[in-house]
C-alpha cells in the first residue's frame, strides 16, 4: 500500500437480529436480499475505498449480538477506530442495548473511537417505537452521529460508511493507524494489509450497482 | 497478485494522459476496469482502449454493462465479466474498490485479470526495475504448515541463498532451545526472543534473495514471507514451546477438558446454536477432530484448523442449498452463530490441551495479523474458549474448586441433544479425572471395554441405574475365576477403544490363574442404541467371550 494509505478497524455491535450483518453486506457487496448470500468467513469483511485521494482499507468485524455474548465484546472492539452500533427502530430493547454499548465503548476506548449509531429497518417506519428525535439527541450527547438506514432498501447505508470513514480519517490526522493499538501490542511487527483482493478468490459481487 | 491500483500503469495513464475521460468516469459514476499490472506488457494504451474499459450500466438490464466505446456489452456473472455476444470470452474480476468523487458519490474500480481489448497476452520475459520478472511473488499460504514452509524455503538447491540463510537460522534456533526455558506468565519474554530470531532471519532472507528484495516495498508480500518463515521457526520449536506450555498449563488444561466433556452432554440450544445448523455440523465436527489433533502444528496451523472446520459448515449449507435448489430461505451463518458453533466444534473435538492451544496461538504468532481475517479468527478462537468457560459457570458445571467432579462422574449419557446423533465421540478423558477414577477403582470391579459410543459406555457402566445389584449377583457366582482383566479407567477404556476393540492396557486371556473376589464383568444390552452399534457390539463380544458375561436380558 502507498504511504498515504490508511487502514481502519470497524466493529459492528448491537443486539441480535437488528440487521448488523445485513448492513455490512449491503455496503460491501450490495447484494442484500431478504436472505442474503453466504460469505466465506462469516463475521469478517474487507473493503478498500478511495476517498479524498487516499486509499483506505476498512476491515469490519461483526460480533455476536445476543446478551449471552455481551461479556466477550471487549475482545472484539479492542483496537477499533470505528464502531457501528445498530438498533432496530421497531424494538426499544435493542435501542437500550445500543446505548449500553455506546456507554461501554466510551468508557473503555474514550475518544479514540469514532461512533455511529444506526437505527436500522427504517422501511418499517409504521412500526417505529424509537423516535428519531430521541435517538439523534442521544447520539449528539455522546459525540456520535445517528443514521437512519434500511439495509433492505439500501437506504442510508452508503452514507453512513462514508461519513464514518471521513470522521475516522479526520481523527487519524496524526497518522495513527490500526497497527498502533491492536489486540496485541507488538510495535515493530510487520503489518499485514487487507487480503480481500486475493486474485484467486475475488470478492467482488456479480451484480451491478 | 493483489496490487495497489494507484501504481497501476493503466490507471496512471488514464489519469495523466486522458484526464477528460477520467473526469467523465468520476462525474457519471461509470465503472472503470483496470487490467492487472502483469497483463499490461506490450499494451498500447490508446483512448479507444481506455474507453473499451469503461463500463456504463445498462438502463434496461441488471448486471449488464455497455462499454463507453459503444462496441461491446458485458454481463457480470459471479465475479466474471462475460462478453455478451460471445459467452466464451470471459475475464475474471480480481477485486473491486469503491471510489468517491468530489461530491462524494461512489463509482467502482474493477481490477480484472486481463485487458478486455488491446492486450498482447505476452508475459514479460525480462525483469525491469518495476516488474517482478518471472517471479510471481509470494502467495499467501493457504495453510502455513511446517512442511509447506520447508518446501517453500528449502525447495531449491542446497546452495541457494535461502538454504544458506536457513542453515544460519538453525544455529540461532538451537542456541535458543539450549539456553531458554518457558516460564509461566512470562511467555512474552520468550516470545520476544523468538521474534528477534524471526526478524533477523527475515531480514537475512530479504537481503540474500534477489526475488524477495524486489518485493521489499510490498508489505503484503513480505507479510506472506513472514508467515511462511514463522511457520518454519515454530515448526522447529514446536517441541520446545508447545510441550513446555503443556506442562505449564497442565492444571488449566485439565479443568478446561473436564468442562468440555461436561458441556458435550448439553444440547445445541444450551450452547446457543440454532437447531437448523445441526445437519451441517457432522462433517465439521469430524474435520475439527482430525485437524485439531494433528501432531506438529504451528500456531497458524492450529488456528486454521478451527477456521477450516467452521468454513465447512458454510460449505455444507451452500451445498444443501444448491442440491435442494433452495434460495429464498437459505440458512445463513452470521457472527451470532459462528461463535457458539466454533465453541461447539471445539467441545466435540475435545482437545486435551485447550488452554495451551490458546496461549500458543495468542502468544506465538509474530506476523501482524489483527487487521486481517487471521486476526478476526484468533479473536473468535479466544472468544469461543472464553464462552466455553462462561458456559460452565452459567450451567453450574463448576464450583469454586473448578469443575464439579460429582457432576462429572454422575452425569447422564453423553448426547449433545436429545435427538442428536452427532456425539459419537467417547469420553476419552485423558488425564482423566484421575481423582474420580481412583474413587471408582476402590468401589467397583474392573470393567472391560466394549462401548462404541460414550452413551453406550455410560449405559453399561457401573454408574448406570440399569446395572443393579441384583444383576450383579445373579451372574456373579459362576465366574469367581474370571480371567484377568487389568483395570482400565473408564476414560482410558473409551480412549483406547477409539482405534481398537481391545484397549492396549488390557491383557486378555493371559492363562495365568488368579484369584478373583470381585464380581464378573457384565454388560447390559438393553439400551436403545441403533442396530449397527448393537451388531458391532455383539461381534466384539464374541471375540471376547472368554472374558465377559452377557447379561441374561440379552435375547
Amino acid at each position: 500500500m502507498a504511504d498515504s494509505d490508511k487502514s481502519f478497524k470497524i466493529v459492528l455491535l448491537g443486539e441480535g437480529c437488528v440487521g448488523k450483518t445485513s448492513i455490512v453486506l449491503r455496503y460491501i457487496q450490495n447484494i442484500f436480499k431478504d436472505k442474503h448470500e453466504m460469505t466465506l468467513h462469516a463475521g469478517f469483511f474487507q473493503k478498500t475505498i478511495n476517498i479524498d485521494g487516499k486509499r483506505v482499507g476498512l476491515t469490519i468485524w461483526d460480533t455476536a449480538g445476543q446478551e449471552r455474548f455481551h461479556a466477550l465484546g471487549p475482545i472484539y472492539y479492542r483496537g477499533s477506530q470505528g464502531a457501528l452500533v445498530v438498533y432496530d427502530i421497531t424494538d426499544n430493547d435493542s435501542y437500550i442495548k445500543a446505548k449500553n454499548w455506546i456507554k461501554e465503548l466510551k468508557t473503555m476506548l474514550g475518544s479514540d473511537i469514532t461512533l455511529c449509531i444506526i437505527g436500522n429497518k427504517s422501511d418499517l417506519e409504521k412500526s417505529r417505537v424509537v423516535t428519531l428525535e430521541e435517538a439523534e439527541a442521544y447520539a449528539k450527547s455522546v459525540g456520535a452521529k445517528h443514521y437512519s438506514a434500511s439495509a433492505k432498501l439500501n437506504r442510508g447505508v452508503q452514507e453512513l460508511f462514508l461519513d464514518l470513514t471521513q470522521r475516522m480519517l479526520s481523527n487519524s490526522s496524526n497518522s495513527q493507524t490500526i497497527s498502533h493499538n491492536g489486540p496485541t501490542t507488538r510495535p515493530d511487527s510487520i503489518p499485514i494489509v487487507p487480503e480481500s483482493d486475493e486474485p484467486k478468490k475475488p470478492i467482488c459481487c456479480g451484480g451491478g450497482q | 497478485m493483489d496490487e495497489d491500483l494507484n501504481q497501476n500503469i493503466f490507471y496512471k495513464t488514464i489519469k495523466s494522459k486522458f484526464p477528460k475521460v477520467f473526469q467523465l468516469v468520476e462525474s457519471k459514476l461509470y465503472t472503470l476496469c483496470i487490467p492487472q499490472y502483469s497483463s499490461l506488457y506490450g499494451m498500447n494504451i490508446s483512448q479507444k482502449v481506455v474507453e473499451s474499459h469503461i463500463l456504463v450500466e445498462s438502463k434496461y438490464y441488471q448486471s449488464e454493462y455497455d462499454a463507453l466505446s459503444n462496441d461491446e456489452s458485458y454481463i457480470i456473472e459471479n465475479g466474471i465479466l462475460v462478453l455478451k455476444r460471445d459467452a466464451t470470452k470471459r475475464v475474471k474480476i480480481l477485486f473491486d474498490e469503491i471510489c468517491y468523487n468530489k461530491e462524494f458519490k461512489s463509482y467502482r474500480l474493477l481490477c480484472i485479470e486481463a485487458p478486455l481489448v488491446g492486450g498482447t497476452g505476452i508475459k514479460p520475459s525480462m525483469s525491469t526495475d518495476n516488474d517482478l520478472g518471472e517471479f510471481q511473488g509470494i502467495s499467501k499460504p493457504t495453510r502455513p504448515t511446517f512442511e509447506q514452509a520447508v518446501f517453500f524455503l528449502l525447495g531449491g538447491s542446497s546452495q541457494s541463498p535461502n538454504s544458506i540463510v536457513i542453515r544460519k537460522a538453525h544455529e540461532q534456533i538451537n542456541e535458543f532451545e539450549d539456553n531458554n526455558d518457558l516460564v509461566k506468565g512470562s511467555e512474552n519474554v520468550f516470545f520476544e526472543k523468538i521474534k528477534v530470531i524471526h526478524e533477523r532471519v527475515l531480514d537475512d532472507l530479504i537481503c540474500a534473495n534477489a526475488e524477495y528484495k524486489q518485493l521489499q516495498s510490498n508489505e503484503k508480500q513480505i507479510a506472506n514471507l513472514s508467515i511462511i518463515l514463522e511457520s518454519y521457526i515454530m515448526g522447529k520449536l514446536f517441541n520446545k514451546v508447545y510441550e513446555e506450555l503443556k506442562v505449564l498449563y497442565k492444571k488449566e488444561n485439565q479443568q478446561l477438558y473436564d468442562i468440555v466433556v461436561l458441556l458435550s452432554k448439553h444440547s445445541l440450544e444450551d450452547l446457543g446454536i440454532k437447531s437448523q445448523f445441526e445437519p451441517h455440523l457432522i462433517e465439521a465436527c469430524t474435520m475439527m477432530t482430525v485437524l485439531y489433533n494433528q501432531d506438529v502444528q504451528t500456531p497458524f496451523d492450529k488456528l486454521l484448523s478451527a477456521i477450516q472446520s467452521s468454513a465447512q459448515i458454510e460449505e455444507s449449507i451452500k451445498a444443501t442449498s444448491l442440491l435442494e435448489a433452495v434460495d429464498s430461505d437459505q440458512l445463513q451463518m452470521t457472527a451470532d452463530d459462528s461463535l457458539p458453533i466454533l465453541s461447539y466444534l471445539l467441545i466435540q473435538a475435545r482437545p486435551k490441551y485447550l488452554e495451551t492451544d490458546l496461549k500458543y496461538c495468542t502468544n506465538f504468532i509474530f506476523t501482524e495479523i489483527h487487521n486481517s481475517s487471521y486476526g478476526y479468527h484468533l479473536v473468535n478462537f479466544t472468544a469461543a474458549i472464553n464462552y466455553i468457560k462462561s458456559l460452565a459457570k452459567t450451567l453450574n458445571l463448576v464450583n469454586s474448586n473448578g469443575v464439579d467432579e460429582v457432576a462429572a462422574s454422575t452425569s447422564p449419557p453423553s448426547s449433545l441433544s436429545s435427538n442428536s446423533s452427532l456425539n459419537n465421540n467417547d469420553v476419552n478423558s485423558p488425564s482423566t479425572s484421575s481423582s474420580s477414577s481412583s474413587e471408582r477403582k476402590n468401589s467397583y470391579p474392573p470393567m472391560p471395554t466394549f462401548s462404541s459410543s460414550s452413551s453406550f459406555y455410560i449405559n453399561d457402566s457401573y454408574n448406570s441405574s440399569s446395572f443393579t445389584n441384583s444383576n450383579r449377583k445373579s451372574i456373579q457366582s459362576p465366574f469367581t475365576s474370571t480371567p484377568n482383566l487389568n483395570y482400565t479407567t473408564p476414560s482410558k477404556v473409551n480412549e483406547s477403544y477409539m482405534s481398537s476393540p481391545l484397549p492396549p492396557q488390557q491383557t486378555i486371556n493371559n492363562n495365568t490363574p488368579r484369584e478373583f473376589s470381585k464380581p464378573p464383568n457384565v454388560i447390559m444390552l438393553d439400551d436403545d442404541e441403533d442396530d449397527n452399534h448393537l451388531g458391532d457390539f455383539i461381534g466384539r463380544l464374541r471375540d471376547m467371550k472368554d472374558d465377559v458375561v452377557v447379561s441374561s436380558q440379552f435375547k
